[in-house]
């Protein structure tokens, strides 16, 4: 026993982001998460398109998407409408803790593989499905990818600049957000079973994830009466509030003040003590009211700094700062090495790349975090022949008609 | 009857920001019982808004109903030492603590992690910082803005020509959260091969970090390709990249444009133009990412955002529309998943209180309210800790409780 998920077999047939970052996580806590790809290949690389490694023999090893998402699992291919396959697929649920899916939720009924029929073959069975918008209700069988819920669902109308049009956060926000939610549900039914012995069909559904992490404002609108909408980087009652600009290109601090205290701190930082006694400045309230003629002061002070000095500086004086941080001074600055977040993990076909860790630090069983994606089908024979006992004859037939075939049919 | 998943786990909860109540609500919700240790003054979450009818008042702000719901809450002065000492008993009871208090804060209290792993060793702790507790900014102050910055996700979020912008909401708290909970979980599960709980530190700023799409950024950024905010369209802006995937103005609304995996020449289709299936504009999508904008804007400007969105989910294409938070608390989908039902509290009135994303098969969300100040100062300490009646007036008067 070394890690918390030790001994827990997952099947993995998520496809694109939010799934296949749910079982990435329960990889590194330890699962053995088998991903069972369809034998055409993987398309994620068209969702992402970042193009594979130039040069790779097998390009569809080589696609940085896929295998982000993917590091630590295993992979088999498995044509599901074969009866063979299906017949391979239900062997394996059979030895295995959790299936998780991510189909639009016609798709594994469709299959003759919904949850009465896993449970036939592994009575505690834990399915996990991850339907868009919900598995019942008018709009059950729309589809939608991450951002397209983070519309539905509200985020992007309160997203924005003060005044401009709905904005959407980040690239993929509600699939990474909806990840952990079921990260997390599948832990939950982890532990229920081991003190029910029951197994469970977990839905979880993108867009509610999403409406969950702007719960506070489905109680504005019902007690105020408002529609919430966009205030850039302005907040309801702290102020200044705000993204200033920084000596250098395209460089900025962040700076927020939550009290008098902070306010008092942050003029004598830029040289304007003046402004803490100015009637217009000198409590929160009158502070928000007259919040945008601070602007000027406060950015000809960050405009002699860069964004780290600004934070430093203001920091040391005792107001919440922060620099704007781009991905490659994140990669060599001092405090986010020792963190240890983005990890270097060795791809065979890829060479090393860096990748996100796990957010937290743990004084007993350390996640594992460092192992690469798997090649196409790589572990073909450990999972049908070793994991299942399918004679080799059936396999061999299984690799012949491409229901398990070793490489994608068709371009990968 | 709330969920019985966790119903062995017993969570304290003491915090004053949203990390900690977002993980305590999730647990909550899967049957843990979650007692939130207050000051006697109440939980600062208890003093932001929103209020009913903008008057302030600490039973009623919507933050607190919403994060608290399913919880029980006792009052406790941390700062004195017949409180710390009560605090210490409780601990001795539990199986998780969840406290988002700074670095140092809880040495002061006497109450350092590794004195509570000695003194509880089954104890799994989670401390939700904003930077961690380890590294040279660890005793910075932050905030949700400060987060975002800190964490690279603003240089990603907002248009090219203007600054860096913050998500909407405090998505860097319940991040923070959400990935606590799961830290949780995986404690748990250790502790019953073990028998020993972990102190696990998680930050905010990783928590935010982690919702990267980490192939984009971290892949990019070592390929010398500054990944830099890009409006509403993907981050990536090679010409072969997948487009659209952008928010676009119709008639009285906006809607979220994506193209279909399904259906890659149905755009063409849904806005009347046969050069959205050209195969040149297929093969290099965000090389013509204006010109289908314009495509669409004029081929979809007499539909509403409704009508765009009905017509192109036929055609398998994954249009959404851009709803206000009014809009999502009322359509149809929302009502019939139930993910809004109404919650009754006797201070705060009837409110209808956002439900959990999480369906089991078996045991249905059942609503809660949110605790009343103290309001179960009697069950925790007289039933579970063997105070007297008595003994709770005199730690009252005492400024204890």
């Amino acid at each position: 026993m070394s890690l918390p998920l030790e001994g827990i077999r997952i099947v993995d047939l998520t496809l694109v982001i939010a799934g296949p970052v749910a079982t990435r996580v329960l990889s590194a806590l330890g699962a053995q998460v088998i991903k069972v790809e369809a034998p055409w290949g993987r398309t994620i690389g068209r969702v992402h398109s970042l193009p594979s490694q130039p040069g790779a023999s097998r390009p569809y090893n080589a696609n940085p998407a896929f295998n982000e998402v993917n590091r630590g699992k295993w992979s088999i291919a498995l044509n599901l409408q074969h009866p063979l396959g299906k017949d391979a697929f239900l062997r394996l649920v059979s030895v295995s803790d959790v299936v998780i899916e991510n189909f639009s939720p016609r798709v594994l009924p469709n299959l003759g593989l919904d949850y009465p029929v896993l449970r036939q073959h592994r009575p505690d069975i834990i399915l996990v499905s991850m339907p868009a918008l919900g598995h019942k209700g008018p709009w059950r069988n729309y589809i939608s990818f991450g951002p397209g819920t983070d519309a539905l669902g509200g985020l992007s109308s309160i997203t924005g600049y003060e005044g401009g049009p709905p904005h959407k956060p980040g690239n993929y926000y509600a699939d990474q957000n909806a990840a952990y939610h079921t990260a997390f549900a599948v832990l939950t039914a982890l532990y229920r079973r081991r003190r029910t012995g029951r197994g469970a069909h977990l839905r979880i559904a993108l867009r509610e994830a999403t409406q969950a992490v702007i719960g506070e404002y489905f109680l504005e609108t019902q007690m105020t009466g408002c529609i919430p909408t966009r205030m850039g980087n302005r907040h309801p009652w702290m102020a200044p509030h705000g993204i200033y600009p920084c000596r250098g290109d395209d460089a900025w601090v962040a700076i927020a003040c939550a009290t008098d205290q902070h306010f008092r701190a942050l003029c004598a930082v830029i040289g304007r003590p003046d402004l803490a006694s100015d009637p217009r400045f000198v409590d929160s309230l009158s502070r928000k009211h007259n919040e945008a003629q601070l602007d000027e002061p406060m950015s000809a002070w960050t405009r002699l700094h860069t964004p780290k000095e600004a934070m430093h500086i203001l920091q040391q004086a005792g107001v919440p700062a922060g620099a704007v941080f781009t991905v490659p001074q994140m990669l060599e600055d001092p405090h986010w090495r020792a963190l240890g977040f983005i990890r270097e993990v060795a791809h065979p076909e890829m060479g090393k790349a860096l990748h996100p860790g796990l957010p937290w630090r743990a004084s007993g069983l350390a996640p594992r975090q460092d192992a690469p994606a798997p090649l196409f089908a790589e572990h073909h024979r450990t999972v049908l022949h070793d994991l299942l006992g399918l004679p080799a004859e059936v396999v061999a037939q299984m690799e012949a008609e491409k229901v398990a075939p070793l490489e994608p049919v068709g371009d990968g | 009857m709330p969920r019985d998943a966790l119903s062995d786990v017993w969570v304290v909860e003491v915090g004053s920001g949203v990390a900690p109540a977002y993980c305590g609500r999730l647990l909550a919700d899967q049957g843990a019982r979650v007692t939130l240790v207050e000051p006697p003054a109440g939980s600062p979450l208890r003093r932001e808004g929103p209020f009913p009818r903008q008057s302030p008042h600490h039973e009623a702000g919507g933050l607190f109903l919403y994060l608290s719901a399913g919880k029980e809450s006792v009052t406790i002065n941390l700062h004195t030492s017949t409180g710390r000492a009560l605090f210490l008993r409780l601990l001795e009871r539990v199986d998780v603590l969840v406290e988002d208090f700074p670095p140092g804060a809880l040495e002061r209290l006497g109450l350092s992690p590794p004195s509570l792993h000695r003194a509880f060793p089954r104890l799994v702790h989670l401390s939700l910082t904003w930077f961690g507790h380890t590294g040279p900014y660890a005793h910075y102050q932050g905030c949700d803005l400060v987060a975002y910055a800190v964490s690279g996700y603003a240089y990603l979020t907002g248009n090219p020509d203007k600054p860096p912008l913050k998500a909407g909401g405090r998505q860097t708290e319940y991040q923070a959260g959400v990935n606590g909970a799961m830290a949780v979980l995986s404690a748990l599960l250790a502790r019953d091969a073990t028998g020993r709980g972990q102190w696990l530190d998680l930050s905010v700023v990783e928590a935010t970090a982690h919702t990267f799409d980490g192939v984009t950024v971290f892949h990019m950024a070592q390929r010398g390709i500054l990944p830099r905010r890009n409006g509403t369209r993907l981050i990536q802006r090679e010409p072969h990249t997948a487009y659209p995937s952008t928010l676009l103005p119709v008639k009285g609304g906006w809607v979220h444009a994506h193209w279909s995996p399904q259906n890659p020449e149905g755009l063409a289709l849904l806005a009347n133009n046969p050069r959205l299936a050209d195969p040149e504009v297929l093969a290099t999508p965000m090389g013509h990412a204006d010109e289908i904008d314009a495509l669409l804007r004029e081929g979809l400007k007499d539909r509403t955002p409704q009508e765009v969105m009905e017509q192109a989910q036929e055609l398998r294409i994954p249009f959404t529309v851009v709803q206000d938070v009014a809009q999502v608390l009322h359509d149809p989908q929302n009502q019939a998943m139930g993910f809004f039902p109404p919650v009754e509290h006797p201070v705060a009135g009837r409110w209808r209180i956002p439900a959990s994303p999480i369906h089991w098969d078996d045991e249905p969300y059942q609503p809660r309210r949110a605790p009343l100040l103290g309001e179960h100062n009697r069950q925790v300490f007289c039933q579970e800790l063997g105070l007297t009646p008595e003994d709770l007036v005199r730690l009252r008067a005492g400024g204890v409780l």
